[in-house]
């Protein structure tokens, strides 16, 4: 009991403090693209900044504006924030190294992704403003419709592991090979409804600052608006560590199977550190290089090429499956 | 549709291409200037806190004519008249540009026919005292000319002003461009 409840503990801070150096390198990241410096003035190449920006966030009021359902209003953060942060529960980092073991912990993250709309719902919602409102509708018909190619994806992976847990999806790998040489189309179509599904540049339409002055956390003060950022930055390291997971091996890697006991552990972690920063720096860098798509564009997209290509991966896996 | 097409348009290589470009800058050099640990290089024709040239130690080029005073659109310019100690003609006792005021348009130097007014480049205004110690006195802007002769001899801004002053007519002057 007492050893699971450090390991929440310590799986909670490690994705926060993650999450708060995510939000600097981005800003580093960008800046360099843009021949800019970036953050510079807080602590040695602004390594302090986040700390800055938290310490601003918590000390602000939690104001609420007097046109709003205050309890969906205050309850939408968590809705966000929650799942985001309980799918890391299921990620394995590193051999042997995870929080839980369920049989189904592919479907488990699917299905917390999912829950996450509830939040930008009801924060649209409740705030009783028009741009939150606009944003969620939008966030809404965006997620729903990149979900299913998301879906999609995953399932010929499932065919070709045969299991639904993650465990098992890397160990498979380990032994046989990284599942992206045999899966390309589908590793692309998951990063493509990843981005999306994350709300993020080219198809962050859901809090488009220029149209939307931010979406559905324009109405949010303090804590409330610091959980959405946490929450969108989490949700990226997850979609990232999935996709370390399922396509591109994991914790495995070159000699991985040459160590043993706690060598491998450190190992399997560093592989897996490094690949999801990799993936991390590609989600920044697509910020940096496109510009918003428009939102027939995102719908169509999603409809007329992601889910057909989606459809025709598992059949062409299924038929190549049973051929082999 | 040729081959090529085809390739872009399903294989989408123009995104490829703007990630490339995207990529490449970073490693090119930051343009930012670190403006309060740098000094700011401001292009040459900036016009910033003014300056009074001297013809010799202690004696200004100004007469005194008022065509300043009565050029300056913001009317911060305030100008007593004395004799001059050395020969005829007369020069400026007082010569006050309240900076608070002044929209830094240059028609004062403009209109100078005795060269003696002109408009420098420091920008920096800032100040904790009151109105008052926004005024720049005629040792002010006297000092200031010294500072940008150091300049003129160090070509700080590619420009040799004093060579410019010395050869061109002052309504003709064009600061050549490189």
């Amino acid at each position: 009991m007492f050893l699971v409840l450090v390991q929440i503990i310590t799986m909670i801070l490690t994705v926060v403090m993650a999450v708060a150096y995510m939000t600097w390198m981005e800003r580093k990241i960008i800046g360099a693209i843009q021949n800019r410096y970036g953050v510079k003035h807080t602590g040695p190449f602004g390594l302090l900044q986040p700390f800055a920006d938290v310490l601003k966030l918590i000390t602000k009021e939690s104001f609420s504006p007097d046109q709003v359902n205050k309890p969906l209003f205050k309850v939408a953060p968590l809705i966000v924030f929650v799942p985001a942060i309980l799918s890391f529960s299921v990620i394995p980092f590193s051999y042997g190294l995870w929080v839980s073991d369920i049989s189904v912990s592919l479907l488990f993250v699917l299905a917390m992704g999912s829950l996450g709309t509830y939040g930008i719902v009801f924060a649209g919602w409740s705030s009783n403003s028009k741009y939150p409102m606009i944003s969620s509708l939008r966030s809404t018909a965006q997620m729903i419709s990149y979900e299913v190619p998301l879906f999609l994806s995953l399932i010929g992976v499932i065919i070709l592991t045969g299991s639904l847990s993650l465990k098992e999806i890397v160990e498979y790998q380990n032994e046989h090979m990284w599942l992206v040489f045999p899966q390309i189309l589908g590793f692309l179509l998951f990063a493509v409804s990843a981005v999306a599904e994350t709300n993020r540049a080219p198809f962050d339409l859901a809090e488009a600052e220029t149209e939307l002055v931010g979406g559905f956390f324009t109405e949010y003060p303090s804590m409330g608006f610091a959980l959405f950022f946490l929450a969108e930055y989490a949700s990226m390291f997850l979609m990232s560590a999935v996709a370390v997971t399922v396509f591109l091996g994991g914790w495995s890697g070159p000699f991985i199977n040459h160590f043993d006991g706690s060598a491998k552990v450190v190992i399997g972690l560093m592989y897996f550190v490094i690949k999801v920063y990799v993936l991390m720096f590609i989600f920044v860098w697509l910020r940096a290089t496109f510009p918003r798509l428009r939102y027939d564009q995102l719908m169509s997209f999603a409809w007329l090429y992601l889910i057909p290509l989606g459809l025709f991966n598992i059949i062409l896996t299924a038929v190549l499956a049973y051929i082999f | 549709m040729s081959t090529r097409d085809i390739i872009r348009k399903y294989l989408f290589t123009e995104l490829l291409q703007g990630m490339a470009f995207t990529f490449k800058n970073i490693f090119v050099p930051k343009v930012t200037t670190l403006y309060p640990y740098e000094s700011v290089q401001m292009p040459r024709r900036a016009r910033g806190i003014h300056y009074m040239r001297e013809k010799e130690e202690g004696l200004t080029a100004c007469t005194a004519c008022n065509t300043c005073v009565k050029a300056c659109p913001a009317n911060c310019i305030a100008l007593t008249k004395t004799k001059c100690p050395t020969g005829k003609g007369s020069i400026a006792e007082e010569y006050t540009i309240d900076l608070a005021k002044c929209i830094f348009c240059g028609y004062c130097s403009d209109v100078c026919p005795y060269d003696a007014i002109h408009l420098g480049h420091s920008l920096h205004l800032a100040t904790q005292g009151s109105r008052e110690s926004m005024k720049a006195d005629l040792p002010f802007l006297t000092g200031n000319y010294y500072t940008y002769l150091d300049e003129e001899e160090n070509d700080a801004y590619g420009v040799n002003y004093g060579l410019v002053r010395k050869f061109s007519d002052k309504s003709q002057v064009r600061l050549q461009e490189d």
